[in-house]
């Protein structure tokens, strides 16, 4: 199973990005090879469509599930039936994929309006 | 003769200015770009009103003949394709309609539809022609909507540009072909910082333009200040007068009934007459 998850910084150590379309990189961890592949996001310094850009992205690497705080309605969209969106919570990215394949996370329910350029 | 009136700050008097100088000009077109919330027309109240539709293309996809070769994905930059099961899944709002998708198709699998975003409403108050971008509710860009409603066959008329306020994309749309902009501002902090964004766009697109300070009470304001300080050219002060409020509310234009703004608006459009024709 692969698991995406935007960070800002790389390391299993760090939190996961408050944010989805804007994130610096996206983890894609493969729980079966236990192996983390770092991807940047081409929506960080995009001036629109940085939802969809980076949901490509993250559908490109193949990943079956997405960790994120939040989500803009056009990634949500991008992902319907294809990537399964957990939330995130405060603590690291490690605990993150502990909790995930431990069954201990909820599913996001929160979709945002997203920035729009209101930065 | 195409002359633009903006500012960075909403509510500093640019459909005030713009409809002072159409009348001023007498023969003229008065163009309402400010299509999010248009009010010039509440007071040119236009008689003979006609309305055009105007709508932008939007792609549409043949899933029986695409291949999934995802050329027009990896074409569109501004994110409106997302490649899901191997199909383009489009994203309407952040479509640009700029037609690529349809062009790299290699098996014409795209198409494209109009959508409508709104109109453009043409009327006639005394010698000004006036002409009125409404945009649709919801619809995310104005941009296409003010490019309609700028684009004028005759060029040599007089024209008094309207634009929305800020210093965004609508507003370059707006001012692009103007041959002179009036910056509108007031006499506040407030009114000078949003100024300065608007005039660094000004001079990046190289317009000539002139200030005029709206809601003057006293010459020692931050606004004057900064314009005697760097030399800026300007053009008009408008007092701030109880009575001008009072008709403005009532939705009269100024210059027909104030003298003393009516010598402002003549002196106003004689200067940028002459800043354009020199």
């Amino acid at each position: 199973m692969k698991i995406a998850i935007p960070v800002n910084e790389k390391g299993l150590k760090a939190p996961v990005s408050t944010n989805f379309g804007r994130a610096t990189y996206f983890l894609i961890y493969d729980s079966e090879k236990k192996q983390e592949t770092y991807l940047e996001n081409p929506g960080r310094n995009a001036s629109g469509g940085a939802g969809p850009k980076a949901a490509q992205v993250v559908m490109d690497a193949g990943a079956d599930n997405l960790i994120t705080p939040r989500l803009g309605e056009n990634a949500a969209n991008a992902f319907m039936n294809t990537v399964e969106i957990y939330e995130a919570h405060a603590g690291s990215v490690e605990q993150h994929i502990e909790d995930l394949l431990g069954g201990n996370l909820n599913p996001l329910n929160k979709i945002s309006k997203g920035l729009h350029g209101h930065m | 003769m195409k002359i633009a009136v903006l500012s960075g700050k909403g509510g500093t008097g640019k459909t005030f200015v713009s409809v002072n100088l159409a009348v001023t000009a007498k023969k003229s077109m008065y163009i309402d770009c400010d299509v999010e919330e248009p009010n010039g027309h509440v007071f040119l109240r236009p008689q003979n009103i006609s309305e055009e539709m105007i709508s932008v293309k939007k792609p549409v996809f043949d899933y029986e003949k695409c291949i999934g070769c995802r050329k027009c994905v990896d074409f569109c930059r501004y994110g409106a394709l997302v490649f899901v099961k191997n199909k383009p899944k489009l994203f309407p709002d952040i479509c640009h309609s700029c037609g690529g998708c349809e062009l790299i198709c290699p098996v014409k699998a795209v198409s494209e539809k109009d959508e409508r975003i709104g109109m453009i409403q043409r009327g006639e108050y005394k010698k000004v022609s006036v002409k009125t971008g409404i945009l649709d509710p919801g619809v995310p860009s104005g941009v296409p909507l003010i490019h309609a409603c700028v684009r004028e066959e005759d060029q040599d008329q007089i024209m008094v540009i309207d634009c929305p306020p800020g210093s965004a994309c609508t507003v370059i749309e707006s001012i692009e072909d103007a041959d002179f902009c009036v910056i509108a501002t007031e006499p506040t902090i407030f009114g000078l910082h949003n100024f300065k964004m608007v005039q660094e766009l000004v001079m990046i697109l190289g317009k000539p333009y002139g200030v005029v300070i709206n809601k003057l009470e006293s010459f020692k304001n931050p606004m004057d200040q900064y314009c005697i300080e760097k030399h800026l050219p300007l053009l008009a002060h408008i007092p701030f007068k109880e009575e001008l409020f009072q008709s403005n509310a009532e939705g009269l234009i100024a210059c027909e009934i104030d003298d003393e703004i009516a010598g402002i608006f003549e002196k106003m459009f004689a200067r940028i007459k002459n800043e354009v024709t020199t």
